[in-house]
């Protein structure tokens, strides 16, 4: 015991000692704040269904131009009109796309509100407008959109 | 130099009762602050940090709601934010939206932070506040009125 | 016991001093930390996945060799068995487009009012913090003929099919 309290040598290790765990210190502050910062406004990203409108909404869009194309080509072979081979089309989609997203447990409807043409003749290529009723809702978010207004002429 | 060499120090007793106040003004200094010290401040970081968090939230969530704006349709949605920040309930504030194009959490005892919301309000206009006492709230945007 | 040590006194003075000024210091400093929690890290990965398959799903040919309906469309209706893949273009642009991540693919649709799920591309088992991002894609008869595929639709059918891709980082 006497030995030990003479002995004045080790200043070094001492201060490294002291340094080191200054340092582990501040690291732990650091890596604390890292963990808590930023959890509501990253889980409201994740959460906020962004995406699953978004790509209903430009998705519908879409479609209603290729649904327009296949109509016209059906029309050319057969005795139907274009809008009732375009409701019959677009009922078969939104079926479609609505049982695609209940699997995810949303709520997807696609209504075609009506078929339109600026210079009247709704039973030709002429067909430009379509009005289409949008809505969505999972749970917490609602999206609603009536009428979608879908312009077909490219 | 005499200071260096010289090592006589002062008598015990008087050692031991230099010593004794010295401790008990440390420990008064210490027993009145502590309050200020560890809780107070700890307590300014946390709320600091949460209230920016939930500012970013409500910045996050109305430019989520901005990019999928129906043109004829309505949009709404439910969000859920924490009671307390800290230790204190809170008020965020999007009246000033319009004009300042940011909005603010004020906590009860008067901390402010604010969030950006970049602009958006100029073609979207932005309103309301909200009081962190109950737990769900709505976001709602209606184009056709 | 003896009397001697002021020196020793003063230097254990300054350490304490040192001490506690840098505790004050480091407390009432407010760091600012760029988010690294796990929620920020799947917000980042999820918009990246998503934009990878708006890219392949938007662009034109002339920046992307076949875009998504394309690639759905040229299926040959055959699952992917682990490590292989039977989509091997949309395979080649994602691992292009998403470098140091990990997919797995797989299509939905309804066929007879029946729903079918199956994987197209099989990178292993998703790790934790996997996220999943889909894409809508319409198909018609005319562009499976377009693209080779073995779809087998009706001249007057078009089929909707959901792109669904679980990302996760390694």
């Amino acid at each position: 015991m006497e030995s030990m309290k003479d002995n004045t040598n080790g200043q070094w290790i001492i201060l490294s000692g002291l340094v080191i765990s200054l340092i582990l210190i501040g690291l732990a502050t650091l890596a604390n704040q890292a963990v808590i910062a930023g959890y509501h406004s990253s889980n409201a990203a994740l959460e906020f269904p962004k995406e699953s409108i978004r790509e209903l909404n430009s998705h519908t869009r879409d479609n209603a131009r290729i649904i327009k194309d296949l109509t016209l080509h059906i029309n050319s072979t057969s005795n139907d009109t274009v809008p009732f081979i375009y409701e019959g089309l677009f009922k078969n989609y939104s079926e479609q796309i609505e049982g695609l997203y209940a699997l995810h447990g949303e709520t997807a409807d696609l209504t075609l509100v009506s078929v339109n043409s600026t210079n009247g003749t709704v039973n030709t290529s002429d067909i430009d407008m379509i009005f289409v009723n949008i809505t969505y809702f999972d749970g917490n978010t609602y999206y609603s959109s009536r009428p979608e207004i879908i312009e077909v002429n490219e | 130099m005499k200071m260096l060499k010289d090592e006589s120090g002062s008598s015990l007793l008087f050692e031991y009762i230099l010593f004794s106040l010295i401790c008990i003004g440390f420990f008064m200094v210490v027993s009145i602050n502590s309050n200020e010290i560890f809780i107070q401040r700890p307590n300014e970081v946390v709320m600091e940090d949460e209230m920016s968090d939930i500012g970013n939230m409500m910045s996050t969530l109305i430019t989520d709601i901005y990019l999928i704006l129906p043109d004829n349709g309505k949009i709404e949605t439910e969000y859920r934010i924490p009671e307390k920040v800290g230790k204190e309930t809170y008020i965020i504030n999007a009246d000033i939206a319009y004009t300042d194009q940011i909005i603010e959490v004020v906590s009860s005892s008067g901390k402010t932070v604010r969030v950006t919301i970049g602009g958006i309000a100029t073609t979207m206009p932005i309103n309301g506040t909200v009081s962190s006492s109950s737990t769900y709230h709505m976001i709602s945007y209606d184009s056709t009125r | 016991m003896n009397e001697k040590g002021q020196l020793h006194t003063l230097e254990g003075l300054a350490a304490a001093l040192m001490i506690t000024m840098t505790v004050l210091v480091i407390s009432q400093s407010t760091m600012m930390v760029t988010p690294q929690n796990e929620l920020a890290v799947n917000v980042h990965l999820e918009q990246l996945s998503s934009d990878a398959l708006a890219v392949i799903d938007t662009a034109d040919s002339g920046s992307v060799e076949h875009d998504l309906t394309e690639c759905v469309s040229s299926w040959n209706m055959m699952e992917a068995t682990y490590p292989a893949s039977s989509l091997c273009d949309l395979d080649d642009e994602l691992s292009y487009l998403l470098p140091g991540v990990l997919y797995n693919i797989e299509l939905a649709y309804f066929k007879d009012q029946n729903l079918n799920v199956k994987k197209v591309i099989i990178n292993g088992p998703p790790g934790e913090n996997s996220v999943v991002v889909r894409r809508f894609v319409t198909i018609t008869n005319e562009t499976v003929n377009d693209a080779g595929g073995g779809w087998n639709l009706k001249e007057d059918e078009l089929r909707v099919v959901e792109v669904r891709m679980t990302t996760w980082k390694v």
